[in-house]
């Protein structure tokens, strides 16, 4: 075992007592307003910061973080198999990058999607990695018995097998992988707080890469792709179901087992509960659905919409709510058509997606 | 031994419900569900030692758990990261006991 893998291993089987340090020069709220406004550096300070306060807590200290000298990575995938098991980064390595063809279905899948998120973040929004950094992409296979589920926790996707009912593998699906490791595009970039308007631009943003790199990777255009999300992990008990539609959301499954998709598709049905972080997976419909028209107007396409989307989401930050979304995507459109890369018309396509949806632009 | 168990969120944003008094159990499921709540230890964790320290992290599953055996009670809240690994195989016992439930009607 490694030292990371010991150390997320002894954080997962033991308490380790976490001294937070709030101790900064730069107040945090100063940075905060500061990556509003879109200081990029500003941006990157939080995100070193708050990655140097992780990593004090448990363990050895890196001193290029502190001196704002971050290596830059060289982007390689390292699969691990956990051979269901409970624990992550079980090694050695099942397979790393450039390493031949494994013996294990779920180990090649997994992979071979890594590369489509790595190419796709790379040929369509010009960033490298995750972190635009070329931080490394690393994924845990074949996690626990029967776990019907995937998810990103900082800074590596883990993906169950299912239990083979409801779900079947989830490292077989391109979206899946996509999806989670959209939460770290996220995740170094707007931040968004798990919660509320912003879990739900989280969810969004991420359901956005998986749907996006999904289509570049299989040579889909908006207009022929089926734009579901999950359809490919849905086990006997489920078939021809999917988790979320982008382009009809509410209309994803409706049966006994997992009852009916709650997502709404405009404004006027927004969820106000408090389940699931108070509809983060619920609320996440209405801005999918406003994607889904922007990328299928004629002069946009789902690459130039993912652009767009991508250059406000950079500007974001982690408590923005729907309303200051709007207001960066269709200045990003803007900016956009200035720069010549979208096309003239794009910004009030995308104001007309939004108010399909029952959201105000500027 | 009576058990509550809710499992919600996850990639595919579901929610479980399990409530069972292990006494009205086939004797092998009661078994089985004894055998993994002693192994788990989980009368011994307390909640400051799971507690999610965020909303987050994005698409994990959050658990309730509350266990009463005679005078030995205990009730948690954790997530799939902050759960010691000894418990996952209670919890994974229990959800598919409670989507044979949801499949029953019950």
């Amino acid at each position: 075992m490694n030292i990371r893998t010991i150390e997320k291993t002894e954080r997962r089987q033991r308490i380790v007592p976490v001294h937070k340090c709030r101790c900064m020069f730069v107040p945090p709220l100063v940075l905060e307003n500061l990556a509003r406004a879109g200081i990029e550096e500003a941006r990157l300070t939080i995100q070193q910061s708050r990655l140097s306060r992780e990593k004090r807590a448990v363990g050895p200290t890196n001193m290029e973080m502190f001196a704002g000298v971050t290596p830059v990575g060289r982007a390689h995938r390292q699969i691990y198999d956990c051979e269901s098991g409970w624990i992550q980064r079980v090694e050695p390595v099942a397979r790393d990058e450039g390493a031949p063809v494994h013996e294990d279905l779920a180990v090649n899948d997994a992979y071979d999607h890594l590369g489509n998120v790595r190419d796709c973040l790379k040929q369509v929004l010009n960033r490298n990695s995750l972190d635009n950094n070329g931080m490394d992409l690393i994924c845990n296979v074949h996690f626990g018995k029967k776990y019907n589920n995937a998810f990103w926790d900082g800074d590596e996707i883990t993906l169950g097998d299912g239990d083979g009912k409801i779900f079947v593998n989830f490292a077989k699906s391109l979206d899946v992988v996509a999806h989670e490791l959209g939460h770290g595009v996220v995740q170094w970039t707007a931040n968004f707080v798990y919660s509320k308007q912003p879990g739900a631009l989280h969810e969004h943003f991420a359901d956005v890469f998986g749907s996006v790199i999904t289509q570049y990777a299989e040579g889909q255009t908006a207009d022929d792709a089926d734009w579901l999300i999950g359809d490919e992990i849905m086990g006997p008990e489920l078939y021809g179901e999917a988790l979320r539609s982008m382009c009809a959301p509410g209309t994803a499954y409706d049966n006994d087992l997992l009852g009916k998709d709650p997502q709404p598709d405009h404004m006027r049905d927004y969820y106000t509960g408090s389940g699931d972080n108070y509809g983060v997976h619920i609320n996440s419909g209405i801005m999918s659905k406003a994607f889904c028209l922007a990328a299928r107007e004629k002069g946009i396409g789902t690459e130039k919409a993912a652009l767009i989307w991508y250059t406000a989401l950079q500007r974001l930050w982690s408590t923005a709510d729907f309303n200051d979304a709007v207001g960066q995507i269709v200045k990003a459109a803007r900016l956009l058509v200035k720069d010549g890369k979208v096309e003239v018309g794009s910004p009030q396509k995308v104001r007309a997606a939004f108010k399909a949806v029952g959201l105000p632009t500027p | 031994m009576r058990i509550g168990f809710e499992c919600s969120g996850g990639y595919a944003n579901i929610r479980l419900a399990y409530h069972v008094d292990t006494d009205e159990l086939p004797q092998e499921v009661a078994n089985e569900i004894l055998e993994l709540v002693e192994s788990s230890g989980i009368f011994d964790l307390q909640q400051s030692e799971v507690a999610p320290t965020s909303e987050g992290p994005p698409d994990v599953f959050f658990y309730r758990i509350s266990l009463y055996e005679g005078t030995k009670r205990n009730s948690l809240y954790f997530n799939d990261v902050t759960a010691p690994a000894t418990l996952q195989p209670l919890l994974a016992l229990l959800q598919e006991l409670a989507w044979e439930q949801i499949r029953k009607g019950e």
